[in-house]
């Protein structure tokens, strides 16, 4: 019996097996990040709201950083069987505001992607999709049996964006 | 764009507000009574015990996690004491509003419990905001930001027939949603907030900051209250909290990080407490959800 989980700002969610679904919703700036184990059917997600942490302020959420949370995850992932060198990532969210004048301080969206893209080209992961910036809300899901992950943006139909498992599923090799 | 039957419509919104619930006599007394500096704990006290919903509404949440006492308040006038005036009137106010702002905003696409949440959210980053930047009214900046969208709750009925209409309007014209409202409606949600907190007799600061959180620079006065609104309401609305279907389109005004001296960390850091802040209050929400049930 699968479970259906929802991401909140800063969490992380790991599962393994089938029947699993991963939802972020509401992503504005922030990224939802999913991360798939094809053979092993373990699949994660995070969503990461800024980029950097801050020195003092990692502790108790290490998902709300990029570069604190892509570390995590993988770590959870592995406690739960995944193996790095399998993981395959896809990512959403990164929106920023319509209009803000002149300062681009508040592009936290486009901050966000790059540190995300970042982190995963550090641990080594390969990034096979991304939904990123734009003027819509997101949400973002993940389906553990395959990989697959959805987005939606706020007032438009949802719509795949890949199916991380794919590779391996038409190799045989999770089947 | 027509605003075709603008006053038509404008009749009905201020008909709707009209029909909307007044603010609890007990809430409006306890604000004046927080402002007024010949007050004491007693006699605030004692007014909030008038009521008695709103007395074991305040307890409870005097007592919830998120304001993490060492020990449990039993009576008012200790919850008075130890919370102080104004988080007093906050809880009071927040206690009495839950249910508007929990509603479905169905014509903004926002879920049940997503405009509390966003409402909350904007509270927290206004307070946050308005201690960074040293104004001399901290808790007052709470209030301003769980009120600033009250109009939103109104004015759904109007946008749910028209809302595609709006958005692609500020799609296509490349402005912001509330200008969209304005162009479509005749009126746009800022003023119908305007309208309710008048007639719920908010103190000026709160009306104004509930008028102009979308164009601080619009308002008479100035006030630096609704220019730290504005900015938590982007901050909230930026992070994808409390989301609809209006989401992204907002302007920030230009100049208002400028006005408060606010950089790029700033920003970050705010953000990074806004959501530690929500997720604590998550606590308050629940506990106030069961005691409205």
């Amino acid at each position: 019996m699968g479970v259906q989980l929802t991401v909140g700002m800063g969490e992380i969610q790991v599962v393994r097996g089938v029947g699993n679904v991963l939802t972020a919703l509401g992503l504005g700036s922030c990224i939802g990040v999913c991360l798939y184990d094809p053979l092993t059917r373990v699949a994660g997600m995070v969503h990461v709201v800024l980029p950097k942490s801050q020195a003092d302020k990692t502790g108790e959420l290490p998902g709300k950083f990029a570069d604190t949370a892509i570390p995590a995850i993988v770590q959870r992932m592995v406690e739960q069987g995944a193996n790095v060198s399998r993981l395959k990532a896809a990512i959403a969210g990164g929106a920023q505001l319509f209009q803000f004048g002149v300062s681009n301080s508040l592009d936290v969206g486009a901050r966000n992607a790059e540190a995300v893209v970042a982190a995963l080209r550090e641990a080594g992961i390969s990034l096979q999709a991304k939904d990123v910036g734009g003027n819509a809300g997101r949400t973002l899901r993940l389906v553990s049996d395959n990989g697959l992950v959805v987005v939606r943006a706020i007032g438009g139909a949802e719509r795949e964006l890949v199916v991380l498992g794919n590779i391996f599923t038409s190799s045989g090799v999770a089947a | 764009m027509n605003a075709t039957g603008a006053p038509h419509k404008l009749q009905q919104l201020v008909q709707t507000i009209r029909d909307l619930p007044a603010l609890p006599e007990v809430v409006v007394r306890v604000m004046r009574m927080t402002e007024d500096p010949r007050s004491d704990a007693q006699s605030i006290a004692r007014v909030i015990a008038t009521d008695q919903a709103m007395t074991a509404r305040v307890l409870k949440l005097a007592n919830s996690a998120f304001y993490g006492l060492p020990r449990r308040v039993s009576t008012l006038s200790e919850a008075v004491v130890i919370l102080g005036f104004r988080t007093i009137k906050n809880l009071a106010i927040a206690a009495s509003t839950f249910e508007l702002l929990n509603r479905e905003i169905a014509g903004y696409w926002l879920q049940r419990g997503e405009l509390w949440r966003h409402s909350l959210a904007c509270a927290i980053g206004a307070q946050l905001i308005a201690r960074k930047v040293r104004l001399p009214v901290v808790e007052e900046a709470f209030v301003c930001g769980l009120l600033h969208d009250i109009g939103k709750v109104a004015i759904n009925l109007f946008v749910r027939e028209q809302f595609d209409q709006i958005m692609e309007h500020a799609q296509q014209e490349r402005i912001p949603f509330v200008e969209a409202e304005q162009a479509v409606l005749g009126f746009n949600h800022a003023m119908a907030g305007g309208l309710i907190a008048e007639k719920w007799n908010l103190p000026p600061t709160l009306v104004s900051v509930i008028k102009y959180h979308h164009q601080p620079s619009a308002a008479p006065d100035n006030d630096p209250m609704i220019a730290v609104v504005h900015l938590a309401d982007i901050l909230s609305i930026t992070m994808g909290i409390g989301i609809g279907g209006d989401g992204l389109y907002y302007a920030l005004e230009e100049g208002t990080l400028q006005r408060f001296g606010l950089e790029q960390a700033d920003i970050d850091d705010l953000c990074n407490q806004i959501v530690d802040q929500l997720a604590q209050a998550a606590d308050l929400q629940e506990q106030t959800e069961v005691m409205l049930r």
